[in-house]
């Protein structure tokens, strides 16, 4: 008898399961912080297509991962990483603030604050530490690191924090993922790609919030960034994830990485086959039109056909009649021929046609 | 890596904290054409579901297909971006029961309607079907399907005269809501690969043998799609040199409990039971 294998645990890099490892996080978060509201950490945690994007985009870079996460707040982001099978070490930093200086700081945008004076008002990465130490498998490849990579924050509660360097290349043949989800104004991004960049050229930065409220102040460090490099040669290249996969339609993410770094081209490439070209509205409309231009070809060459097989047949009509005639009138000749052959005059003169040869 | 895959968050949920509320568990074998219609149909179901009160949510399993599927679920899942729609993505076939068991497993609800990816449900039909299931106790809860060649209804198949004879034959689609507690104490789905053909009778017929309750609730739950080379059109022999096996296991005397006899009960939530207890 044959028996199904067992599926105990899925792969942590289906979307699925990725989905559900984030809620529990997100949901022992809550318990450890409840000062904090549920929808401001589902809103700062992944969202399910971002963790999906991030999911399919470990896969694709077909090696082993080693993460930098430039802001920790409760962890979400460097949990997410550190459930992927390829990935082997995440740091994860963040100047580290009360977690009522950080929601506070953005009240407005949130429409939500915290009260300085409730007990679970943590640092954001002892929020973190509590709740990672639920999950001991992930916990054992995350570090929590106090600082920052390239801009220092200024909330009150982050004083005096130091730039966290990034991990040297270990000649392991790992790719360094930067995953920039800190200051969101354009001058930290800027900071933060430079300060990556200047230690790890090999470096693949992927960064939050590119795109809706905080993508024009994203995307505008960015800019500044690659203009900077722009006269160097090669430079580096910035995509919009959406971009290079129109199925990923509200991913918030992006990339930037260094022109002529074959190997991050050719992951960014399995990434794109990953997904279905099916779903592309544009590529939809084209096939379309291309189905309709076929369909009209093909009605068109129907419609000659046809008519041709009309005019053949009105030939074949015509021919038969013809042949019928011949026919008829060979049928006559023959009978003719018959009835002279039966005569009496043919018989009586057959000796004489005989005489002469 | 597969190593350290196994020591991550798994997916599954424990019967235990499986909540109330309804998974509908879509497997996929190469059905690529089929699959836009059928979780459009279960978007829908989730929809309705929510408007009567109920939580609930898709989960599309796919079985290592060739065709396609994997690429055109991973883009769905990026366009839908819910938590109430998830997709799994498997590397290896596990067949038919295998995936369903999986199923139950990974519903974060305790009521899991199976839904081919070929059919489509009728999403008014699923909070019914979800009410008839919790108030009566019941393991399984089935309706009526539309059958449907291409885009045209070719008839209705009421699942009414099932009542009197599902013993003596397999007259239920999977496309019901199974309490997936019930159906993990009872081992889910039979691990007989080669009985994939006979897997919604067996397991209906599991169930009677465990004693346990079965609903009709007379309800449209689904459009049935006759598809040409659909796995049943495509075994009918097959079918048959298995039934022997199945009557082997649920009828080894051939004679009493092989018998028709009535199981189940008739149940519509606004009404009650309709019909005589026996």
């Amino acid at each position: 008898m044959t028996t199904v294998p067992p599926v105990s645990g899925l792969d942590a890099s289906q979307p699925l399961a990725l989905r559900r490892a984030l809620s529990a996080y997100v949901s022992a978060v809550a318990e450890i912080c409840p000062a904090v509201p549920r929808g401001v950490l589902d809103i700062w945690t992944l969202g399910p297509v971002d963790s999906l994007a991030i999911s399919e985009l470990l896969t694709s870079l077909q090696r082993p991962v080693a993460v930098f996460d430039v802001g920790t707040f409760v962890g979400g982001s460097a949990f997410a990483f550190a459930c992927h099978p390829a990935v082997t070490h995440v740091i994860s930093i963040d100047p580290n603030p009360l977690i009522a200086d950080e929601i506070n700081d953005k009240r407005e945008m949130l429409q939500t604050s915290v009260d300085p004076d409730d007990d679970s008002n943590l640092r954001v990465q002892d929020v973190a530490a509590r709740a990672l130490s639920r999950f001991p498998d992930v916990a054992a490849r995350i570090e929590l690191r106090r600082g920052h990579l390239g801009a220092p924050s200024d909330l009150p509660s982050t004083e005096d924090t130091e730039a966290v360097p990034l991990p040297p290349a270990e000649g392991d043949g790992a790719q360094l993922v930067v995953f920039v989800d800190g200051g969101h104004s354009a001058d930290a991004v800027h900071a933060d790609l430079r300060a990556a960049f200047s230690q790890r050229p090999d470096a693949l930065a992927v960064l939050d919030d590119c795109r809706y409220a905080w993508g024009p102040f994203v995307q505008a460090g960015v800019a500044r960034f690659l203009d900077e490099h722009s006269g160097e040669e090669g430079g580096y290249r910035f995509h919009l994830l959406t971009d290079l996969v129109p199925a990923l339609g509200r991913a918030n993410l992006g990339v930037v990485y260094p022109a002529g770094d074959d190997r991050v081209e050719e992951s960014l490439q399995v990434f794109a086959r990953r997904f279905s070209g099916r779903m592309d509205l544009l590529r939809l409309l084209e096939r379309e039109d291309e189905l309709v231009h076929l369909q009209s070809d093909t009605f068109g060459r129907l419609q000659a056909a046809l008519e041709r097989a009309q005019r053949l047949s009105e030939e074949r009509d015509e021919l038969a009649g013809q042949l019928e005639q011949m026919a008829e009138a060979a049928g006559l000749a023959h009978e003719r021929v018959l009835d002279l052959e039966q005569s009496t005059s043919w018989r009586l003169t057959a000796p004489l046609r005989r005489l002469h040869g | 890596m597969s190593d350290l895959a196994c020591s991550r968050p798994s997916a599954e949920i424990p019967a235990q904290d499986k909540q109330d509320g309804v998974t509908i568990f879509i497997p996929n074998w190469n059905h690529h054409s089929f699959l836009a219609g059928s979780i459009a149909s279960a978007r829908e179901a989730i929809w309705a579901m929510a408007s009567a009160g109920y939580p609930a949510e898709v989960i599309v399993a796919d079985d290592a297909s060739r065709d396609g599927s994997q690429r055109l679920l991973r883009s769905i899942a990026a366009h839908v971006g819910e938590n109430s729609f998830g997709v799994v993505l498997l590397p290896a076939n596990l067949g038919l029961t295998g995936v369903r068991n999986l199923g139950l497993r990974l519903a974060r609800y305790r009521a899991v309607l199976f839904l081919d990816a070929d059919n489509q449900l009728v999403p008014a039909g699923l909070p019914v079907l979800y009410r008839a299931l919790t108030a009566t106790g019941a393991a399984l809860a089935y309706g009526n399907l539309i059958d449907m060649e291409g885009n045209t209804v070719v008839g209705l198949r009421s699942n009414e005269m099932a009542m009197l004879s599902l013993t003596v034959d397999n007259y239920i689609d999977a496309l019901a809501l199974v309490d997936a507690v019930q159906a993990l104490e009872i081992g889910g789905y039979v691990s007989d690969r080669s009985l994939d053909y006979w897997a919604d009778w067996e397991f209906v017929l599991h169930l009677i043998a465990e004693e346990r309750d079965l609903v009709f609730v007379p309800v449209v739950a689904g459009r049935y799609r006759r598809v040409p080379l659909s796995m049943i059109s495509d075994s009918a022999p097959r079918q048959r040199s298995d039934l022997n096996r199945i009557r082997r296991i649920f009828s080894q005397t051939g004679t009493l409990e092989w018998d028709a006899r009535r199981v189940g009960r008739i149940y519509h939530p606004t009404v009650g039971y309709l019909d005589e207890e026996w």
